[in-house]
């Protein structure tokens, strides 16, 4: 017997195959349930470990061709995490442990379905360049400045325990600058959108994040969000990069 | 991945990666076999690709206060050095 790897929750009932093949070269397909579908493979159930990452690279990439053409196919996907492969359990098959979680989640699938009708997410990524923004502040801030000219007028002892005071000074400026800014932007965006999700920051080649989060639109009304950052980047003069579209991945 | 409009950047595997691995609706674990390894290989694979040591930062500040005072502390070595 096989286990049942599963990709995504469909908007409407569906028996059929997806046209694509799935890991290990197994065939997509969609089960019917009640008014909704679920696309998913068979799938080996011994325990699978998974130790070359080539082949975790060639599984994203399966997930992601397969959901976008199953978010094509229905309109309106759920997500469902990515390596989720259902077993059998006490005697009961794969396939009866899938229908059970299906009617036990019903409820909760058809309102995710509604809400997210219609709708596509959208990554948006902000980058700052700190040291300018440190610098702006050393040029702005009456406190730091005055620090700054007595640690050049003090003999060195004294000097000493000035830069301390500077250090703190600084990064408490930095910091509640870059706090407020952080949410003039997080207002902007908030604004432009649906619905809005803070993401952890990620490590980039030669930039640094300074916003990551992930967008809820209408699909096709991008233009909205597309202005408010250009205005972020003319205003704040941050660079601001819009990634997507993509199946409602971090909405579910 | 599709793309469209002007501002729409190209999606890249470290994109894809990080808005797949850990999203998603779950099922409670009595039903799914565990693919060990996931999380792991994940993290390697993005820090691989993305050229880094470490993944994730957790919060700007901690990584911010550490270069704030390094570049603080150039620059008062240079004050403390420049001619009187």
């Amino acid at each position: 017997m096989k286990g049942l790897y599963l990709y995504c929750i469909g908007n409407g009932p569906l028996k059929s195959s997806l046209g694509c093949n799935g890991i290990e070269a197994e065939e997509v397909y969609t089960l019917p349930y009640r008014d909704l579908s679920v696309v998913l493979q068979a799938f080996p159930l011994e325990d699978y470990e998974l130790k070359d990452p080539e082949i975790l690279t060639g599984w994203v990439q399966i997930y992601d061709e397969v959901l976008n053409i199953a978010w094509g196919k229905f309109g309106t996907i759920i997500p469902v995490k990515f390596g989720t492969v259902i077993k059998e359990k006490d005697g009961k098959s794969p396939e009866e442990n899938l229908f059970f979680w299906l009617d036990k989640e019903y409820e909760s699938f058809q309102m995710k379905l509604s809400r997210l009708q219609e709708k596509a997410e959208y990554g948006v990524q902000i980058f700052w360049d700190k040291k300018a923004f440190t610098e702006k502040i050393c040029e702005n801030s009456i406190e730091v400045k005055k620090l700054m000219e007595e640690i050049s007028s003090k003999p060195q002892g004294i000097a000493y325990m000035l830069k301390k005071k500077l250090e703190a000074q600084l990064k408490k400026e930095v910091e509640k600058e870059a706090e407020t800014t952080f949410k003039e932007l997080y207002e902007k965006i908030r604004n432009a959108v649906d619905e809005i999700k803070v993401e952890k920051l990620k490590e980039t080649k030669g930039k640094e994040m300074f916003m990551n989060v992930s967008c809820l639109i209408n699909k096709n009304e991008r233009s909205g969000l597309e202005r408010a950052l250009d205005e972020i980047e003319m205003e704040w003069d941050l660079e601001a990069r819009l990634v997507g579209p993509f199946p409602p991945y971090s909405f579910v | 991945m599709n793309t469209q409009g002007n501002r729409g950047s190209k999606c890249t595997l470290v994109d894809l990666l990080d808005r797949i691995l850990d999203k998603g609706v779950i099922i409670s674990a009595d039903l799914v076999i565990s693919i060990s390894d996931i999380p792991l290989i994940g993290v390697n694979l993005r820090a691989a690709i993305a050229g880094m040591d470490t993944m994730v930062k957790y919060g700007m500040m901690e990584d911010l206060d550490k270069e704030i005072r390094a570049w603080g502390r150039q620059k008062e070595k240079a004050l403390l050095e420049a001619p009187e």
